[in-house]
């Protein structure tokens, strides 16, 4: 019997052991550190300008990459020479046997700038979509 | 927790694992009172229980998809909690572990028929609650599951990743610095 009752008075006495209460704004931040973010907020850092902004450049870089590849392909040009025995000295150490006329290498190096362009901006476009799916 | 409350914490948990934050935030109400004080009461420290009882929700919120209910929803999270008591105190797995269960007494604890009215006196509440306190981490884990969140002797086994009989021996340890402190006091009080 005693024992009984000895236990009930332990058992009183863990149970109302003072809870501590919780600090404020605990839920709050909780809930801050778990709100869903976009992949990547348009509102915060691209906006419709700033996107646009991000359409013109890459065409920039593409019409700039033509006009280089155009003057290092040109035989007027007066980087021509230099440019025609840098590629030389690369294609002899990667073995690859080319015939090194000054168009192909225009042609090549259009195209060649033309695929990391677009791929850069395709990649740019998808990012700023702001329907982006959600991640944590 | 009712009854009611524990059938609105299933719909959250079902609706939180699709991702619901709304049901995410119910069930951060829910426990939030409890995963701090259990995290307070083995860190005796404000900022960082509620470090590590944020960080509980924060593991929770991002493996609730995985959460297959094989146990209850309570346990598995009281698990996450204890766990990551474990990083911030690496002593209290080791003292768990170092718990004999040789001497084990028969846990027939009553939790029926609570008396109306106290039958401790303030003094004596007060002195069991230092000695609470003062009582080794472990113990204080094990007394807390136990009474605080009411899981039973096999949840706490889950929860601590500790054999059953280690559990069992922990809280009767506990109980009886308790019971010792208490009768100590009752004798010199008169």
């Amino acid at each position: 019997m005693k024992a009984n009752l000895d236990d009930l008075k332990i058992n009183e006495a863990i149970e109302t052991y003072p809870l501590e209460p919780l600090p404020s704004g605990f839920v709050k931040n909780v809930l801050k550190k778990t709100e869903p973010r976009p992949a990547f907020d348009p509102n915060l850092i691209i906006d419709a300008n700033t996107r646009f902004l991000f359409t013109v450049v890459p065409v920039a870089i593409i019409l700039l990459g033509i006009t280089t590849a155009f003057l290092i392909g040109s035989r007027d040009s007066w980087m021509g020479p230099i440019t025609a025995n840098y590629l030389t000295t690369m294609f002899e150490y990667s073995k690859i046997q080319l015939s090194f006329d000054p168009v192909l290498m225009m042609l090549l190096s259009i195209i060649v700038i033309l695929l990391i362009v677009v791929t850069g901006y395709v990649a740019l476009w998808q990012l700023t979509d702001p329907k982006r799916k959600a991640t944590y | 927790m009712t009854d009611q409350q524990e059938m609105d914490e299933k719909e959250f948990v079902l609706l939180a694992k699709q991702g619901d934050h709304n049901a995410f935030e119910s069930l951060v109400y829910l426990n939030a009172n409890y995963v701090f004080n259990l995290a307070f009461r083995l860190t005796n420290n404000h900022q960082e229980a509620e470090d590590l009882s944020q960080e509980a929700f924060i593991r929770m919120w991002k493996a609730l998809p995985n959460f297959r209910a094989d146990s209850r929803f309570r346990t598995w999270l009281y698990r996450i909690v204890t766990n990551l008591c474990y990083d911030r105190l690496p002593k209290l797995r080791q003292e768990l572990a170092s718990i004999e269960f040789d001497d084990v007494i028969d846990l027939h604890i009553p939790t029926e028929g609570h008396p109306e009215k106290s039958l401790l006196s303030q003094e004596i509440q007060t002195e069991l609650h230092k000695v609470i306190d003062h009582l080794p981490q472990s113990y204080r884990l094990l007394i807390t599951l136990r009474h605080l969140q009411a899981l039973s002797y096999n949840e706490i086994s889950e929860v601590t990743g500790q054999p059953l009989g280690t559990v069992k021996a922990g809280i009767s340890r506990a109980r009886k610095l308790l019971r010792e402190r208490m009768t100590q006091y009752e004798s010199q009080s008169g």
